[in-house]
């Protein structure tokens, strides 16, 4: 690994558990169907800096409108998100934007990749707005493809891609600015087995070695064996928490 | 942040991957930006036409010839320099310098029907001669002009720099009943038609003017150039109900083409936006913000309707070339009209946009993933500070 990705010196991860990077207060969310509906029901989190949190729960429990919250692609209708210290409620659409691009990388069930962006040009998106300089961000996109194992593949379209190799991509891409929470949401549910099983060891090595803060939403066992905690999430709340196997 | 140089190459993809959706806007605003300068090159010399509405010539003098721009004018001098000839006036009706500053002198014939039709009288008598003007009365209260007064005018032709000053005697003051006509007129025989005619050669009574434009056809023949001289009253009438009969299809043509720009362009950004909200959202998400997403809107827009505005220009000049030469209708779009219909292209495909870009701008990153309306005026959401 090249200074270009940088490496969390050892033990770090662990050291760093303790100090919360994102937290959720009281978070609510509301959905109008006939009926009001709470997905998130006053949740309260906090995730440690290197955590590796797995969120599960069946459909409809409010799993992935967290995620959501977590990553300031939705608003709460009460409460707030605080990342590194910043609460989304004082930020406007691009102060979010911001935060994302800096501090959160995502990664979809769907890969949602630009379709007519190769894979190099899909990793070097989140850099070009972070205005990181050209031969910097090629260099960083060349190498995070090399590390998800698609160094040979970083020309070719999505569609020429495989689920499993457009979920390393979206990977590579959710790592591009060195964020320091990753969003997963059921980054597995559209991937064999074999390939999800992958998925989760990239998850745990990146987690291990660069020491950022995975939160992801899965109904797959595979990553429980990389988490440090399982959240079971039922009607809105959090109603169970776990030790993963590294817990 | 990302700059014009991250957000251009995108753009520039984008472009190449919505093709036929960029292509169709950009046609559009080429078209409609063709027509504009089709119509609004024949808007001025239609206008002047259809206000003066001729009647059958009653020419004063023997004023007969017209001659084609193609001629030069020292050519016309050298051939109109023999017997005949009483005088040989260049373009009167381009734009003329006057006391009164930058204004259109026009020509009219001089004819009683014109002046009942187009304008009141107010004080002396209508022009008669080459050397004649008559001044609306905005003009004789500006300048202090009367009737026995003198007017110094320089005629320019297109393109060029305006020629010696000439003294017009003011023979009579009129009240326009339209503003069209709110400019001096001189007595010509016949109505110019801006871009076609160089000059008016003036026929001394009793000579053949068959006979003059014989020697000019020949003289023209022989240098190689072309160029058309038309020796009675019939074509120059002719001339000019032809472009009475364009003044109003044009009109309608310029409101259609913007219409039709207007609302292709917003349909296909709009349908554009609704088919682009997953990539928008995937943007979003990776941190573009609302510049960036602005940005790339305008660039991918902007490139299209550039391309379009480019080829609009082109086409115009060329449909106003053949129009000209094929169909014998006035049409001479200028600089100003050609930068006119860039401007309110431009302007119109840019209103199109603001929909798409407000509802791209507005639109959470969950509402496009989730195909969610988007509304622009929203509540604001309570969030509590509690922590």
């Amino acid at each position: 690994m090249s200074p270009a990705v940088s490496r969390l010196p050892e033990g770090a991860a662990t050291a760093a558990l303790a100090e919360p990077v994102l937290r959720a207060v009281h978070l609510n969310k509301a959905f109008y169907l006939g009926e009001t509906i709470y997905a998130v029901s006053d949740v309260n989190l906090a995730i440690g800096q290197g955590e590796f949190v797995v969120v599960t729960g069946p459909s409809g429990s409010g799993k992935s409108t967290l995620l959501s919250l977590l990553g300031g692609l939705d608003r709460p209708i009460s409460g707030d998100v605080i990342l590194d210290g910043h609460r989304y409620s004082r930020f406007n659409e691009n102060g979010l934007a911001n935060l994302r691009r800096t501090k959160i990388g995502f990664i979809f069930q769907f890969f949602n990749l630009i379709h007519h962006l190769s894979a190099l040009e899909n990793v070097l998106l989140p850099m070009s707005f972070a205005g990181i300089p050209r031969r910097q961000r090629l260099e960083r996109a060349e190498e995070l493809l090399d590390l998800v194992g698609l160094g040979q593949r970083r020309h070719h379209l999505p569609l020429q891609l495989s689920g499993g190799e457009q979920q390393r991509v979206a990977i590579a891409r959710a790592l591009a600015n060195q964020p320091k929470v990753v969003l997963a949401d059921e980054p597995t549910g559209n991937l064999d087995s074999k390939t999800s099983e992958e998925v989760g060891r990239l998850f745990a090595r990146f987690n291990r070695e660069l020491g950022q803060t995975f939160v992801v939403v899965s109904h797959a066992e595979v990553f429980h064996a990389h988490a440090h905690r399982v959240l079971h999430m039922h009607d809105g709340r959090i109603v169970r928490v776990d030790q993963g196997q590294r817990g | 942040m990302a700059g014009w140089s991250d957000v251009l190459p995108l753009a520039g993809r984008n472009l190449r991957t919505w093709w036929v959706r960029y292509a169709i806007l950009g046609g559009l605003a080429g078209l409609g930006l063709a027509t504009f300068v089709v119509a609004s090159g024949s808007w001025r010399v239609v206008a002047c036409a259809a206000a003066l509405a001729v009647e059958p010539l009653d020419l004063p003098a023997a004023v007969v010839l017209r001659t084609s721009a193609a001629v030069p004018p020292p050519l016309l001098e050298e051939v109109l320099a023999g017997p005949g000839v009483a005088a040989v006036d260049f373009a009167r009706v381009e734009r003329g310098l006057t006391v009164a500053g930058d204004v259109d002198v026009w020509a009219f014939p001089p004819d009683a029907a014109v002046l009942a039709r187009g304008l009141e009288l107010v004080a002396g008598r209508g022009a008669r001669g080459p050397d004649e003007v008559m001044v609306p009365l905005t003009l004789s209260r500006l300048a202090g002009l009367e009737p026995g007064g003198r007017l110094p005018v320089r005629f320019m032709l297109p393109g060029e720099r305006p020629g010696p000053v000439r003294e017009l005697r003011v023979v009579g003051v009129f009240r326009p009943v339209s503003r069209l006509l709110d400019v001096p007129l001189i007595s010509m025989a016949g109505v110019s038609v801006a871009g076609q005619t160089a000059a008016f050669i003036h026929v001394r009574p009793g000579e053949d003017p068959d006979e003059i434009a014989g020697r000019l056809r020949a003289r023209l023949q022989a240098s190689g150039m072309q160029g058309t001289v038309m020796t009675a009253a019939t074509p120059i009438r002719e001339a000019t109900l032809r472009s009475a009969d364009v003044f109003g299809p044009t009109r309608r043509a310029l409101a259609l083409a913007l219409g039709f720009v207007g609302l292709g362009s917003f349909t296909v950004l709009l349908a554009g936006f609704l088919d682009r909200k997953r990539e928008l959202a995937i943007l979003k998400t990776v941190g573009a913000d609302q510049r960036v997403i602005g940005a790339l809107f305008l660039a991918e827009v902007g490139l299209a309707a550039g391309l379009g505005v480019l080829a609009g220009v082109a086409g115009g000049l060329w449909a106003a070339g053949w129009v000209r030469a094929a169909l014998a209708r006035p049409v001479e779009p200028g600089a100003a009209s050609v930068a006119w219909g860039v401007v309110v292209t431009l302007a119109v495909v840019g209103l199109s946009v603001l929909l798409p870009l407000a509802l791209a701008r507005a639109a959470t990153v969950n509402q496009l993933l989730t195909d969610a309306r988007v509304h622009l005026v929203t509540q604001r959401v309570r969030i509590g500070r509690g922590a």
